[in-house]
């Protein structure tokens, strides 16, 4: 059997315990998405059945052990239906492979970090965890976890979508396996718009199709003066976030970069303004000065700031507010989708992209598994994870669970991304989104800016703040060099 | 006299006056404490009742508020049913149980025990000894927590109920308190019995340990608060899914974001609040007795 000593693995010069404190001191939680239903599929890079005892997905590394052995895996907690997917997974491997034994531990998702943070700094860590895409470079910089490309086949890695999949690689390493996907664009309460008698936002099936953030502005302005017009106080044009902590300033990764990011370009000069807009942070992701405070950084602030002091959003946390009916739009995605499919909608509702800056910006995270750098077994680790991730069992768990699926040819098969424009949308978007800045300082990042977003929101000046909060990552990240 | 009589008779006069003020104040005072009372109790009222409604009506009649927003618009028990026959949530329950209850019996024993030995019995380096013992108590479990893995994961303790509360056997505050109540029984009662030849152990026990009942009663609820409500190490400490205790699985339950559980999670957090409420309704008494009599107010 593989020891994971004798794999090639990534070289930094920054401490386990350096990196550790950085995901410590992130409490972001992540809204992960939605429901599908199964389908029958054909032969795929994620499906290799009569290579191995057992279908392996994209694993092409050496036959398993027959020593007995124990894997353990750590992953978020699901609802009950989603936890039996799960094992009869581990009773499907265990009974193809009898002498390997599967541990699985269940944490709140919230709590992941604390809980890789001491595993890992106690040198004993569960041979799987489930990660997220936008801590990679975390991963890389800490050697946390075991490139998966010389497990995994090409074509399997290829399949997952671009932006999920360059983002969860660093230096030409995965390190880390994105797992289900939530691309971020826009929901409408179809029967709001309807009684206001207000054009809804365009629904198309490309994610370059909607409207500009100007365009975007107006109507809320329009659905609110209409809103209150009609003695309605209650409803409001945008729903107040739903990812993270909620409200404003609730999650920089997922959401509020979106503001920001739009108004940057990736195809600009190097040098330009513009394009250390879209960049967020330097190349060698150590400086933020000059990428988060840019003059296009505050003014997509400015805008962001616009839908608080103009009483488009509610100021505060609201739990829910656009499935409540309390909303003419919220940002979402395919989650939200699913859900109402699978469950009954509550109202009529459309799907639109996310407003239009410079560029059409969105964002894409992922829950991502990792095999910890020190399992004793790392390709029997690793061939769990490609038979957890193989067509079959993905299916199965998309079903239950309702997210989007992250590789291209799953969703191939899901009739309904082809022909619903909501979810078609969704793929597109999850074609064209891009992964956060990468730094291996991008949980201090994280942690500094949602506040500093949420100062801007409550009225504190865009570009004022954006300097401060610029040097105190500049200092934050220091640590790292 | 006749002055005498006539000052009999303004007190006489005078003292309806003051009962009044008096009845005012205990009037004013009572509002002010059902006030205060309901400012506390309200966020347990409200997730009470939340615990009746459909996680559709929760999420719902969530905003705007109105009534139905606090009061169930159609009650139901279906949110009880699904954390008890499909969450599994009794064994949850069982394991904060077994944990709770060996944490307050392994505090009690050894608080008492060492109270008495810090408050009665003479030894070097006793005062240090205390005083090095009340520094721990400013350690946070947070700074401590990847060693105290580290030396429970080498007991091979993983996993298991010893490791919930063996790790918290010593409590620097339990010490204290029990110590405190110890000093204020007078010491001739422990001569007397010395004297008819009873043992360390017997004064202990016959005649310390009947004395201190409110500050043991005190010890036995701060404890089982502590305990009950305990989340990061049981967090870090239990790997096992069916080892889990509730605060952790109720967690759980919020962490599904696209697959919403409000129901279930307002039913479990009712569930794991009646107990706290229960046990300090009935030692309350105690409670404050206790507090008062070791000098902790």
């Amino acid at each position: 059997m593989t020891k994971s000593s004798d794999l090639p693995g990534l070289k930094s010069s920054l401490s386990r315990r350096t990196v550790l404190r950085g995901i410590a001191a992130t409490a972001g939680v992540l809204a992960m998405p939605a429901i599908l239903p199964s389908r029958a599929f054909a032969a795929t890079p994620g499906s290799n059945p009569g290579k191995y005892k057992i279908d392996l997905g994209g694993y092409t590394g050496p036959e398993l052990t027959n020593a007995p052995i124990t894997l353990k895996i750590m992953r978020q907690e699901f609802p009950p239906e989603v936890n039996a997917v799960m094992q009869a997974q581990y009773d499907a491997f265990s009974a193809a492979y009898p002498n390997i034994t599967i541990q699985e531990e269940r944490v709140p998702y919230g709590d992941l970090p604390t809980k890789v943070q001491v595993y890992v700094t106690s040198g004993s860590a569960p041979d799987i965890m489930m990660g997220r895409n936008d801590f990679a470079s975390a991963y890389a910089a800490g050697q946390l976890t075991l490139p998966l490309q010389q497990f995994l086949s090409a074509d399997f890695i290829e399949d997952v979508y671009a932006p999920l999949r360059e983002s969860a690689t660093i230096d030409g390493n995965l390190v880390c396996l994105p797992w289900e996907t939530n691309p971020v664009y826009m929901a409408f309460n179809r029967d709001i718009y309807d009684k206001l008698k207000i054009t809804p936002p365009p629904e198309v099936g490309e994610f370059d199709g909607g409207w500009t953030v100007e365009q975007y502005m107006q109507n809320f302005d329009d659905v609110t003066k209409a809103l209150r017009a009609s003695g309605d106080t209650q409803t409001f044009a945008l729903a107040a976030s739903g990812y993270g902590n909620g409200g404003p300033g609730s999650n920089y990764t997922q959401l509020e970069s979106i503001w920001v990011r739009m108004m940057g370009d990736p195809k600009a000069a190097k040098d330009s303004s513009v394009y250390n807009t879209f960049m967020g942070v330097s190349e060698d992701g150590f400086t933020a000065s000059g990428y988060v405070n840019t003059p296009e950084a505050a003014a997509g602030l400015a805008n962001y700031q616009t839908v608080f002091k103009s009483g488009y959003t509610p100021t505060g946390v609201v739990p829910d507010q656009f499935r409540g009916g309390a909303a003419a739009v919220t940002f979402s995605g395919t989650g939200t989708v699913k859900r109402f499919l699978k469950t009954g909608q509550p109202f009529n509702f459309g799907m639109s992209p996310a407003p239009k800056g410079t560029i059409a910006y969105t964002t894409t995270v992922a829950d991502s598994p990792t095999i910890y750098s020190g399992t004793p077994y790392p390709a029997e680790t690793a061939a769990l994870l490609a038979f957890i991730c193989n067509d079959a069992n993905r299916f199965a768990f998309h079903d239950a669970w309702g997210s989007m699926p992250v590789r291209k040819t799953l969703v191939d098969a899901l009739p309904e991304y082809a022909s619903d424009q909501r979810l078609v949308l969704g793929t597109n978007v999850a074609d064209n989104a891009f992964g956060p800045p990468k730094s291996v300082g991008w949980f201090d990042y994280f942690s500094a800016i949602n506040p500093a977003v949420k100062d801007i929101a409550l009225g504190t000046d865009p570009q004022t703040r954006l300097n401060d909060v610029a040097t105190q990552i500049d200092g934050l990240l220091a640590k790292y060099k | 006299m006749a002055s005498d009589t006539l000052s009999i008779a303004d007190k006489i006069i005078a003292k309806p006056a003051p009962l009044t003020q008096i009845r005012r104040g205990t009037v004013f005072g009572a509002m002010g404490l059902l006030l205060v009372a309901v400012f506390f109790a309200f966020p347990i009222v409200w997730s009470a009742l939340s615990s009746l409604k459909s996680t559709d009506d929760i999420v719902k009649f969530r905003y705007p508020l109105t009534w139905w927003t606090f009061f169930p618009p159609f009650p139901t028990l279906e949110n009880y049913y699904a954390l008890f026959f499909q969450l599994n949530f009794q064994r949850a329950l069982l394991n904060t149980v077994i944990a709770s209850a060996g944490q307050v019996i392994i505090a009690v024993v050894t608080s008492t025990l060492a109270g008495y030995a810090f408050a009665r019995l003479r030894f070097p380096l006793r005062n240090a000894l205390f005083g090095l013992l009340l520094v721990t108590a400013f350690i946070p479990l947070e700074v401590i927590l990847v060693p105290l893995y580290e030396v429970v994961k080498g007991m091979g303790l993983v996993s298991t109920y010893p490791a919930l509360f063996l790790p918290f056997a010593c409590s620097p505050f339990g010490i204290y308190l029990m110590r405190q109540a110890f000093q204020s029984i007078p010491v001739e009662l422990d001569d007397a019995a010395r004297v008819d030849g009873a043992s360390t152990l017997k004064i202990f026990w016959r005649i310390a340990l009947p004395n201190v009942k409110p500050a043991l009663a005190t010890l036995v609820l701060i404890q089982f608060i502590w305990s009950w409500n305990a989340y990061l190490w049981p967090l870090v400490i239990i790997q096992d899914p069916s080892m889990q205790i509730a605060q952790v699985a109720i967690a759980g339950y919020k962490s599904v974001p696209n697959f919403p559980l409000d129901g279930p999670l307002f039913a479990g957090v009712t569930v794991v609040t009646i107990p706290l409420v229960a046990i300090a309704i009935i030692l309350q008494r105690y409670y404050v007795r206790g507090l008062m009599s070791s000098g902790i107010r």
